[in-house]
């Protein structure tokens, strides 16, 4: 099946096929085919991950986070009334998750815990090519740079820069006019571009 | 367009978003504005940095998922036949002592039955065979020993005493 973040660069007729297709899915799982859930997971994971990963900063969470969108989903598939597409209303359940868990998370540190060195610094392995190293620090650098942005600020950008969407669907998903992202969307980058400045970056 | 309305747009020019109008304005302004240049050549960088954090997503989230969807739905099951089997006539211990009393109940309405009354005594028997009244109403009248027994039906007095003669006389 072509994957639904391609339809964009396909004809408009085999867009129409992937949407009834679609369709067809979210309407086998409304009736609790799971096999038709397994589907949908496999077709949107990535996006959902990435989502994950970009508001959370860490692989782990997202990979929590992520079967827990999908749970969701399913508990809530019923809900869904063909009005939006399937992805908009899919990366607003991921986002709104995402931000949940790190509210949660945020009231938890703020009250006194003890510091966690359980686990050992470990060095990174000398046989790690130089390159990868660099990679995963440059990756670790704008991670951190998105944590400090806004929660609004960062979603923005992990939609538009990840998932690639159009002005269109950034305003469905974040129920706001296209006007408003088009300001929110530069806020945004200027935002994170004074952050990693400030960063040396 | 002025320099700090090109800046707002510099966003939606990456993302070309822009009328062809907007579009040439800003390429003309890039040329001369140095500042400008530099904004929108970091933006487009930053945004191409986040594009790279895109990773495939690890294997096996759809198995973990499904196993919870699984066991919610046996939990589901698993209340179901709970529900069922919580009906009393699922549990043995009820089951048994319900058909106990059933059985007590159907046993003494057979043994205490009023039919049976009537052939207790062959006058009630009579009585019963003989008049329009129901056993309970005459035996009312009948056993009040407090009430003399007046039969003001000669044809029955008659019939009472051939009955008792035949029964009871000499």
């Amino acid at each position: 099946m072509v994957s639904v973040g391609a339809a964009h660069f396909i004809s408009t007729e085999a867009e129409e096929l992937v949407d009834q297709q679609e369709r067809d899915l979210i309407e086998h799982c409304q009736a609790g085919d799971a096999e038709a859930m397994g589907r949908i997971v496999r077709l949107y994971q990535n996006q959902v991950y990435n989502i994950a990963f970009g508001m959370l900063g860490n692989a782990e969470d997202a990979q929590d986070i992520t079967q827990d969108v999908f749970l969701l989903v399913w508990e809530k598939i019923g809900q869904f009334k063909f009005k939006s597409r399937f992805s908009t209303w899919l990366y607003r359940v991921a986002t709104n998750m995402c931000i949940n868990e790190k509210n949660r998370r945020q009231r938890q540190q703020t009250s006194p815990t003890e510091m966690d060195d359980s686990q050992a610094w470990t060095p990174i392995d000398s046989r790690t090519p130089e390159k990868e190293v660099l990679l995963v620090e440059q990756q670790e650098i704008l991670h951190a740079a998105l944590a400090q942005l806004k929660h609004d600020y960062r979603k923005i950008l992990i939609l538009r820069e990840m998932e690639n969407l159009s002005y269109d669907e950034l305003a469905e998903v974040l129920n706001c006019s296209v006007g408003r992202v088009k300001s929110r969307l530069h806020e945004a980058r200027l935002s994170l571009r004074k952050v990693l400045k400030q960063k040396d970056w | 367009m002025k320099h700090r309305r090109i800046q707002k747009l510099l966003s939606a020019y990456i993302d070309d978003e822009l009328t062809q109008q907007e579009r040439e304005a800003i390429k003309v302004h890039i040329h001369t504005c140095g500042e400008c240049a530099e904004v929108l050549s970091e933006l487009k960088c930053n945004s191409q940095r986040i594009a790279d954090l895109r990773q495939t997503a690890p294997p096996g989230i759809w198995e973990v998922v499904q196993a919870q969807i699984v066991s919610g739905q046996r939990t589901k099951d698993r209340s179901r036949s709970r529900h069922i089997r919580r009906r009393w006539i699922f549990r043995p211990i009820p089951a048994v002592a319900g058909t106990i009393v059933l059985a007590c109940l159907v046993l003494g309405l057979i043994y205490f039955s009023p039919t049976q009354n009537y052939h207790d005594d062959p006058i009630d028997l009579y009585v019963a065979i003989h008049t329009d009244y129901g056993m309970d109403n005459f035996g009312a009248q009948y056993t009040d020993i407090n009430q003399p027994f007046e039969i003001t039906d000669t044809e029955f007095q008659e019939e009472t005493e051939v009955y008792l003669d035949a029964h009871f006389g000499d």
